[in-house]
Parts: C-alpha cells; sequence; structure tokens
C-alpha cells in the first residue's frame, strides 16, 4: 500500500501530529483569549486522554493493518500465502483506513466548529 | 474491530473450500493412476472439515464468550478406503495373477458434483464477503 504514501510508522506520526498539533493550537488560542490555563490542563485531564489513547489505539490498528496488508501482498508476489488472504488483508486495510479518515474528519469539523464560535 | 472478525471467519471458510478443491484436483488428476503414492492404486481423498472458535494467530481463543463467530478449519485429509475398480487387462504391467489390474476408487462424475459444490461454496462465502464490507461501507455513510 505503498502508493498512498504510508510507510512503517509514517500514518500513526502524520495523524498524531496534525491531532497534537492542532489541540496545542486550541490550548494556545485559548490561552491568548485569556482563558485560565489550568482549566485548559483539567480539559485534558482523564476523560480527553483516554479519548486520545483510544484514537491512538485506532491509528496504531490501522497502521497495523496497512502494514499486514502490504507484507501479505509481497508475500504473495513472492509466491507465499494465498490469493483470498492476501485480498482479505487488502478490504481490512482498507476498511480501517476509511474508518479513521471519517473520524479525522469528524474531529477537525467539531474543532472548526469551535473555533468558529465567538466568544 | 467486529467486522474483521467476520473477515477472519470468511478467509477460514475460503481456505476450507480452497483445500476442498485442492483434494478434488488430486482426485481427477490420478482417476487413473494405477501407481499410488504407498504402492496400491491411487487412493480418493476427502477433506474432514471442523468448527473452531474464532482464535488470534498466537492459536488464543480471542473470546470465550462469543459464540457468533466460529471458524472452519480443515481437521484431516483423509483417505477412502474402498476398494479400487479393477479392469482386466493381462497385457498391463502391474496386472495381478487372474489378468486384472485394480484402477483408483475415484468416480469422475462424484468428483465434478463435488467440484460444483466447493465453487459453489466459496462464491457464496465471497458473497457474504462483498456484504459484510458493504455494510461496514454503509455504516461509514452514517457520518457524512
Amino acid at each position: 500500500m505503498s502508493e498512498i504514501g504510508i510507510k512503517g510508522n509514517g500514518l500513526t506520526s502524520m495523524l498524531e501530529r496534525q491531532l497534537l498539533g492542532r489541540e496545542m493550537t486550541a490550548a494556545k488560542n485559548a490561552e491568548l483569549k485569556g482563558a485560565p490555563s489550568d482549566q485548559t490542563s483539567g480539559s485534558s485531564g482523564p476523560s480527553s486522554a483516554s479519548f486520545l489513547d483510544s484514537l491512538k489505539n485506532a491509528i496504531e490498528t490501522t497502521n497495523e493493518l496497512q502494514k499486514n496488508a502490504d507484507t501479505s501482498a509481497k508475500n504473495f508476489a513472492a509466491g507465499k500465502g494465498s490469493l483470498h488472504e492476501t485480498l482479505i488483508a487488502m478490504e481490512k486495510a482498507d476498511i480501517s483506513l476509511r474508518t479513521i479518515t471519517s473520524i479525522r474528519g469528524k474531529l477537525i469539523d467539531a474543532y472548526q466548529e469551535v473555533m468558529k464560535m465567538p466568544v | 474491530m467486529d467486522v474483521f472478525k467476520s473477515m477472519d471467519v470468511i478467509g477460514s471458510a475460503l481456505s476450507a473450500e480452497r483445500t476442498r478443491l485442492e483434494a478434488i484436483q488430486s482426485n481427477v488428476a490420478n482417476a487413473n493412476t494405477v501407481r499410488g503414492v504407498d504402492g496400491g492404486p491411487y487412493k480418493r481423498k476427502d477433506v474432514v472439515l471442523q468448527s473452531v472458535p474464532l482464535q488470534n494467530e498466537f492459536g488464543e481463543i480471542l473470546d470465550s464468550k462469543d459464540n457468533t463467530h466460529v471458524e472452519v478449519e480443515v481437521a484431516d485429509v483423509v483417505e477412502d478406503q474402498s476398494g479400487g475398480r479393477p479392469v482386466y487387462d493381462p497385457q498391463h504391467p502391474d496386472a495381478n495373477a487372474e489378468g486384472y489390474v485394480y484402477f483408483p476408487n475415484v468416480n469422475p462424475v462424484e468428483e465434478m458434483a463435488n467440484m460444483i459444490s466447493a465453487d459453489r461454496a466459496f462464491q457464496t462465502n465471497v458473497n457474504v464477503f462483498q456484504t459484510t464490507k458493504q455494510m461496514a461501507l454503509k455504516a461509514l455513510e452514517i457520518g457524512r
């Protein structure tokens, strides 16, 4: 699946960076607007951290499935493994990538919605 | 994710049907083989399937309470021990004292019927896979 430019940990770190970057800008913006900084750190307490964890988990799974699809395609090309197993691995990678993309889209939508909010 | 468990189950079924077809391939290929691997005429092969709870790649059962996802695996490939088909041919190098040669117990008509059965089962499983995938993609459309 290297044609979509995902190699090794590329996908994980890319999405993580995007999300963390957004979180940081959000925190910075909130600080600039005079919101108390302990409130921002409070909002990223246990509940939001666990959400971030599960998100990271989902990204890891997606990345793992992408790598699996890659390996099984390579194995198939090398004459190992069966055709249907290769295609199933690819479908799994496809579905998980679509899922994570739509979650990302939703998160960014929500972020933009919040940023548009007049204070 | 649950959808991936379903895909693993379907994958196991596809592997099983492929193994069935492979046994049929050997049977048809050796329908006239008088010298099998262990000396006598080739013996018809048959696949025994068994169901197993879904396991991870280390052979551990994922969820003992989950009885929806049950995989299928090839338990054994057995040889049909019924006698071969005697053909009177005294000129044949493998003919016995009475002049009979024993041909394999493979019936090509039966093998064809089994082949169609394995093929249809494979196709059905592929259809199930496609439906599973379409349902997952449809579920993603909820967010759009």
